[in-house]
Order: structure tokens, then sequence, then C-alpha cells
């Protein structure tokens, strides 16, 4: 079951808010599901009101409810793959519905229209194909907790909406089919509701029209209940929500697992070419091995090479067959481990270099390389006959097992050491975001501002355009904080915020104190000018020029 | 306004936190903040777990004002009649008395508000919004200033009554009480452990330091403070951009708008600036805007808070730079 491609959120809640749910998923396939199940309903309707006498119409609503439950499998078939996501027309549904009449005709009993809850378990034959015994399990425990008894209460439900809908359709049949000019609706009702045939075809057309339009609700409703039973029982939220994680897992792992293969390709290509291929006892260019499914590459072509030695030793300590029963049986046994599912070995070929000079090789065996194949190599000469044997590990297992042990614990333990030093690297080497071009419109790019700031700030202070001024000012020192000092800003903020960032990295020591003093210095006056008017006299703002150019500009110089 | 006027109301507010201050270790933005709304003349509503001081802040508050303080502990079966007055059968005189009830106070105090069922929080909307309290037909006006300072407590759910949309919009701010950091219940502990009776925080030792008049007269001074443009701007982009911003499904109203001016004049009479920046607004954004929003039910179940919503929304919302 395709549980990503859910289309609804089934949440853990009442059986009511379950129900509650078929509404909205209804609504938005209302198109196929009406039109389905319309076109056969009406179909019966007129049938039956062509072939009946107008006296005996009132049995025909009566074959016309007692046949209902065949009409709710038009909805669920739409509905539940529309669920998941599978697209599903009116058109299609009636063409798969014969399909599905022949084993809901066997349930058509007496009883069956009476079931109220019966919706809970239409699925259950319907979806599931559960029959005999495994469906009445399957009633039990979706029907369990209440989940019947909800599914019955709706049915209940519907039933009086279907009467109400009928006694309101029933009038205004009564009211624009039967009403004379002369007469008012409550007259002719008395008068022309008595006729049984009227009576019988009002109410043949009313029940048609309430139940055309309470059926599917109903059908909806007890779907997306079972479907929260389902989810209780079989933990769907739960799966889905593992599921979740394991995306978001794989795709914060994808670059790091990129970069660990990129590592790892790099120490295959730095370690000497893998001699050992050579020592292996392969002839042929093209022969293919047998090795371990675990460690199978992909291209297999299996069937094609011998059985692994183990296998055979396993069939050689059998013996022979006491008869040809033990036989057949064996070759039973070996077909179905020989299959994909059982078999522990995968067959691929591989090239192989054909020159190969043993000794040699050997010889040119870096020390690192010769360590790990002694550390790895399954057949290699150290490895003890006890461990072959399987009796239990020898000693080199015994010491390997001690020094990668070892070494692992070295390892941990220089990293607990120096973890603040590695902290402060990793720091260190943490990569910037992209600096900004532009802060809340104010160009803070160092291009855009003059070499000499001070300078442009008293030119434009000398023409009389303060507060272009004083905006230079302020511009070229959020430039400076953001450039120089790395101080990380944002469009939302203030000069309380770019203040407050300053006396962050002041206190982290990636901002001098003289810096952001000056910082300090510019915000307040450039904030009084900018939100009061108020303009610093002359001599202030040489005073924080003057401290600005040795706090901010030398940085640049 | 005059200069010497501005400095003396600055140097009130500056003692009078140094007042509560007494009482009240740390917590200086929600001290700030209460502030806040005192001199914008505005309601606050007090929220934290048992024990962070929201009563003890509320009480030194009072200290510090010669007005009249009452309180009220907000029951299951408080009646409406029991926070506003009531009219009486005077047998003596033959005629029916008003008597009035704790609502007529400068500072009211509203202990656990959630606690009284929708009915008797409503008693209070008239006196927030109108200042006044209709008792048989008769609308009498409450002393000002008035300020009704209501705390509740968040996670006891059960047999609270959760405050309805329109009394929130009441409160000028809603302020959350967060733990103290380790250095202020370092202090505090040391505090409360050296003082006599070991029990608690008391307000003893804060001073009376102002009267009714002197609040108002400092309401007067914060009304007067400078809002530039380009801050009015900046404070109508943000109530503005809660209506549509994703997680929020109801945004504040043009209130809120009105309100976070206010408080960020206040604000900026704390600093001692007598004009409003930017960095005001934005301070005054969190207390004033969370209860005004209502978050989106998807958001809510995605953990989301609307505290959370705000600040992405205020670090996407442009400050102005003139």
């Amino acid at each position: 079951m395709q549980l990503e491609a859910l289309q609804i959120d089934i949440r853990p809640g009442s059986h009511a808010a379950a129900i509650d749910l078929g509404q909205p998923l209804l609504r938005r396939y209302w198109r196929s599901v009406y039109l389905a199940w319309w076109l056969p309903w009406l179909a019966l309707a007129l049938l039956l009101w062509a072939i009946l006498p107008r006296d005996d119409l009132a049995w025909g609503t009566l074959a016309m409810w007692w046949l209902r439950p065949l009409f709710d499998r038009l909805p669920l078939y739409i509905l539940s793959r529309e669920v998941f996501g599978e697209h599903v027309t009116a058109w299609q549904a009636l063409r798969a519905w014969p399909r599905q009449l022949g084993g809901w005709l066997r349930f058509l009993t007496i009883w069956r229209p009476f079931m109220v809850g019966r919706g809970l378990y239409a699925p259950i034959w319907m979806l599931e194909g559960a029959r005999g015994k495994f469906a009445l399990q399957r009633r039990r425990a979706l029907g369990a907790r209440g989940a019947y008894g909800a599914a019955s209460w709706f049915g209940v439900a519907c039933l009086h909406f279907t009467l109400v809908f009928e006694l309101a359709a029933y009038g205004l049949v009564a009211m624009f089919a039967i009403t004379p000019d002369d007469m008012s609706a409550l007259e002719a009702l008395g008068k022309y509701l008595v006729q049984p045939e009227v009576v019988a075809l009002a109410g043949h057309i009313s029940y048609v029209l309430a139940d055309g339009l309470i059926g599917p609700v109903y059908s909806a409703g007890c779907f997306t209940l079972y479907l929260r039973r389902r989810a209780e029982l079989e933990g769907w939220d739960i799966e889905l929500a593992l599921r979740r994680m394991a995306q978001r897992r794989a795709r914060l792992l994808k670059p790091l697992g990129s970069a660990v293969a990129a590592l790892l390709c790099a120490a295959v290509f730095m370690l000497p070419q893998p001699r050992a291929h050579a020592a292996e006892p392969v002839l042929s260019a093209s022969r293919p091995a047998v090795v371990p499914a675990a460690h199978a590459a992909s291209g297999a072509a299996d069937g094609q090479c011998e059985l692994p030695s183990y296998v055979t030793a396993q069939q050689k300590e059998r013996g022979t067959a006491h008869d040809a029963e033990q036989d057949a049986v064996r070759r039973d046994l070996e077909t179905v481990r020989a299959s994909e599912d059982f078999r522990t070995w995968k067959c691929e070929l591989r090239w192989v270099e054909k020159k190969r000079d043993i000794k040699a090789g050997k010889d040119s065996e870096s020390w690192l390389y010769r360590f790990l194949r002694w550390l790895f190599d399954r057949d290699g000469p150290s490895r003890s006959r006890d461990s072959n044997s399987g009796i239990g590990l020898g000693s080199a297992d015994m010491l390997k097992l001690v020094l990668v042990a070892g070494l692992v614990g070295l390892l941990a333990w220089l990293l607990w050491r120096n973890r603040e030093r590695l902290s402060v690297l990793l720091a260190s080497v943490k990569v910037r975001p992209p600096l900004p071009d532009e802060i809340c419109g104010l160009d803070i790019r160092p291009e855009s501002l003059p070499d000499d700031v001070p300078a442009g700030v008293r030119r434009l202070w000398g023409e009389g355009r303060q507060r272009d001024a004083l905006a230079l000012l302020y511009r070229a020192t959020v430039s400076r904080l953001a450039h120089d000092h790395a101080l990380e800003l944002h469009a939302g903020d203030t000069e309380g915020d770019v203040l407050r960032a300053g006396r962050r990295a002041a206190e982290a020591q990636r901002l001098p104190a003289q810096a952001l003093d000056a910082c300090r210095d510019v915000t307040e006056i450039w904030s009084a000018a900018a939100y009061a008017d108020q303009w610093p006299v002359a001599e202030r703002l040489e005073q924080v020029l003057q401290r600005w150019r040795s706090a901010l500009a030398e940085v640049r110089a | 306004m005059s200069t010497e006027r501005f400095t003396q109301a600055v140097e009130v507010v500056r003692r009078l936190r140094e007042e509560i201050g007494r009482a009240v270790v740390g917590q200086t933005d929600t001290v700030n903040t209460v502030l806040a709304s005192l001199l914008a003349g505005g309601h606050v509503l007090l929220e934290g777990v048992p024990g962070l001081g929201k009563t003890l802040l509320v009480r030194a508050l009072a200290k510090t004002f010669a007005g009249q303080f009452s309180r009220i502990q907000f029951t299951p079966d408080l009646m409406p009649a029991d926070v506003t007055g009531h009219a009486f059968l005077d047998m003596k005189e033959h005629r029916f008395t008003i008597r009035r009830g704790p609502v007529f106070a400068n500072l009211l105090l509203a202990d656990e508000i959630n606690r009284a069922p929708a009915k008797t929080q409503a008693a209070l909307l008239e006196a927030m919004q109108e200042r006044q309290v209709t008792i048989e037909g008769e609308a009498i006006p409450l002393p000002s200033p008035f300020m009704v300072l209501a705390t509740q407590n968040p996670i006891d759910q059960e047999g609270t009554y959760p405050l309805p949309e329109a009394q929130l919009d009441r409160f000028l701010v809603k302020v959350l009480i967060d733990y103290p950091t380790a250095g202020e219940e370092l202090a505090l502990v040391k505090q409360v452990t050296g003082a006599a009776s070991s029990d608690g925080l008391d307000v003893n030792a804060v001073n009376t330091l102002i009267k009714p008049d002197t609040v108002l007269a400092l309401q007067q001074v914060t009304a007067a403070i400078r809002v530039d443009e380009q801050v009015l701007d900046y404070a109508v982009r943000i109530v503005r951009a809660t209506r549509d911003w994703p997680g929020l499904s109801i945004g504040a109203s043009p209130r809120g708008a009105i309100s976070l001016v206010r408080v960020a004049r206040a604000l900026a009479l704390i600093d001692g600036n007598d004009y409003v920046t930017p960095d005001e607004v934005k301070r005054a954004a969190l207390p004033v805007l969370r209860h005004r929003v209502a978050l989106a039910p998807e958001a809510e179940l995605d953990g989301l808070t609307a505290d959370r919503a705000l600040a992405g929304l205020l670090e996407q919302i442009a400050a102005p730079r003139a």
C-alpha cells in the first residue's frame, strides 16, 4: 500500500471526526461519485417505473431500497482510489461495477439493508477481498472500540436525513406536479395524496431523489471511518512519520554520503593497485566469480558460475539421499535456496589482470595496504585454522579485535581531549554566507562608498545636505560592519539590532571595542537626525568622524 | 513639550524602575513593558507559570503609586456584580444605594482572570474600554488613571475559561514572564533567604513615589513624544503584514497598530528619548501583537507559536532607513 500517496491526513481522534473527514473527501470528488451513482440509480428507477403498474410502484421503491447496498460500491470504488492519488472517472467506476456485483448479490439477504452500519464492513469484502472466517475476524477487529456503533449511528442519522429529504421532496413533487391553479398546495395535497397511484409516484420520486443524495454521503463517511480504524490498527501514522523521517535523513545525508564516497574513492586511488586480485586463482579475464551477496557489485551475471565452496561443503556433508523421496525434497530445497530471496551469494563478472608477479606485487604493496588486507581479508594467510573451522576466534582475530578497539578508543579520546580546539577550528572554517549588497534599501557595497568617507560626509555637510551626510556615514558604518567584521545582518534589522549585533561581536572578540563605540556614536546621531530632525552640532559631528576614522577606516586601509 | 518637563518625566520613570527593582529581581524587559503600559494608559495581561512573580510585580507597581489599589481573585463562582458593584435597598433611608465594587480603583489586579467564566470576565469589558461602569442604568466613571493588570497561568487548563477575543483585544500588551536567568535567580534566592521571613520577596522595601496626578502627567508626556512618518509607516506595515502572513489565520486590527505606536512611545520615554525609533516599535511588537493574532490550525499542529511567527515576520519586514 502506497501510504505516501494518501491524499488525506488521518489523525488519531474520535470516530465522529473520522466520519466527518468523509465529507470533505466527497466534496472534492463529488462530480464523479454522484455521476457514477446517479446513472444506474436513475436507470433503475425509470425501469421500475416503466415496467410496474402505477398502483404497485411502491414495490419498485422497496426494491430500490433493498438493492441500495449494490450502489454503495460505486462511491467506494472511486474514493478508495482517489484517496491514494489514482484518478478514476465515473465511467471507469461504472465499467468496473458489474465485476463487483457477483459477490454482493450473494449478500443481498433480507436483513442486509437493515444493517445500518454495513458501510464500515463493505471495504473488507470489496477492497481487502477477505472472505469467510478471515472476513469475520476482520469485521470483528475493525468494528471493535465502538467503530461499528459509530457507523450504525451514522447510518441512522443518514436514514433520518433521507426521511427529511424524502418528505421535503414529497411535498415539492406534490406541490409542483399535482397542484392545479385554483387550489392551494395544502388543498392539493389533501385531495390528491389519498389517491394510491399519486402516493406511489410521489413516494418513488422522493425516495430516488433523497437516497441518491444521501447514499454517497453515507458511503464516504463509513469509508473514512474504515480508513481511520485501519490506520489505528496498523499504525499508519507512525509508519508515515518514520518514512518522512527517513526521507529527511536521506536528504540530509546525501551531501555527506557524496563526500564520504569521494573520500573513499580518493583513498582507493591513493592505495597501490590491488594486486590481491592477481593473487586470486582466476584464470580467465571474464570468468564469473562468486562473492558474498553483501559485497556483490552491480552487473551480476547469475547462474553462470560454480557454487561457492561453503555451499558445496554443506551439500557434501549431507551424504547421499536415502531414497528418491528425500532426493526430491533436497532438490526442491535447493531450488528454493537458490532463489533470489534466500540465496546468500551472488555471481558477478569481473575483469582481472592476467599477467601477475606475486612476489614483486607483494614487495611493492604499501604497509597500509598489507595491514588492511591482513585486517579484513578473510582468506588471508594469517587466518587461524580455529576460526576457519568455526569453533571460535583465533589468536590473530583476537589481536585484530583488540587493535581495532584500541585504535577507535584512542581516536575517541583524542577527539574528546581536543574538543575545544576542534570546535574553534570548525567555527573558523564555517562557511560565511555571501555578503549582502543591500540592507533595507541602503547600498552597503564598499565600492558604492567614497574612498574617504569622513571627507565625503564633511563635504555634504558643508553643502547643507545634512541628512545625506549622516545617511552616508551610517551607510558606511553598516557596510564596514558587514564586510570587514562579518556581522550577519538581516532586512528587518533596526538600528538597535545592528548595534546589538555589534555588541555580540565585540563580546566574541570579533569587533574591536573602538569600532563598537564608533558604531554607537554614529547610530545615536543618525537616529536623532532621521527620526526626530535633531541635528548634531558641527563639533560633535567632527568628534564622531575622527573616532570613526580611527576605528573603522583603518581596517579598510 | 518643554525639555525640562521631559527630563523630569525621564527621571521619575527611572526612579520608578529602581523602586520596582527593589522587589522584583531581574525581569528587566517585563518590568519595562508593564511600566510602558502604565505610561501609555493601557491594560496588561501577564502570563506565566506560578512562582515567577506576576503578582509581586503588580503589587510593587501599586506600592510605587499612591492611588487606590484593589485586587480580585477570580474564581469560578465570581459574579459580575462582585467585580463592578451592585445596587441594594437601604432599609433605613428607603432607597436604593449603589455599592461600588473593587473595580473602582486606580490599579486593579485581576488575579488568575481565566478562572472566572466569560460572563464575569466580560464585566471588565466596559470598565477597560469606556473607563466607566454601568450599574442599574447609571454610568459611573472610574477614577483616573485606571489600569487593569490581569494574570493568568498558561499550563493549568483544567477549570479555566480562555479569554474571549474581544476581551484580549482590550489589553494593550500581553507579557509572557519567563524563568529568570541563572544570575537573576541566584540574586533572588539570596535576597529572599536573607530576609527575616525567608518566605518570599515582599514589597515593603518599595517606596511610594508618585500620585495619580503624576501618572496622568507622565501619560501626557508620553503621548507628546515625536513619532516620525517613517516609524509610523513601519508600525503599520508590521500590523498589516500579520493579516496575510503564512501561519497566521487572523491578523491584528488597526487597534493593534495604534497600540504599537503607544507602547513604542512609552518605551522611548523609558529609554530617555524624546522620539521613537524603529527599534522601539520592534521591541513593542511582540507584547502588543501576540494576543491579537491567531495561529492557523496547521501551524499550531506543527508546533509554531504566535511569538515565533511574529519573530519571523519582524525579521522580514524591512526597517525604515531615512
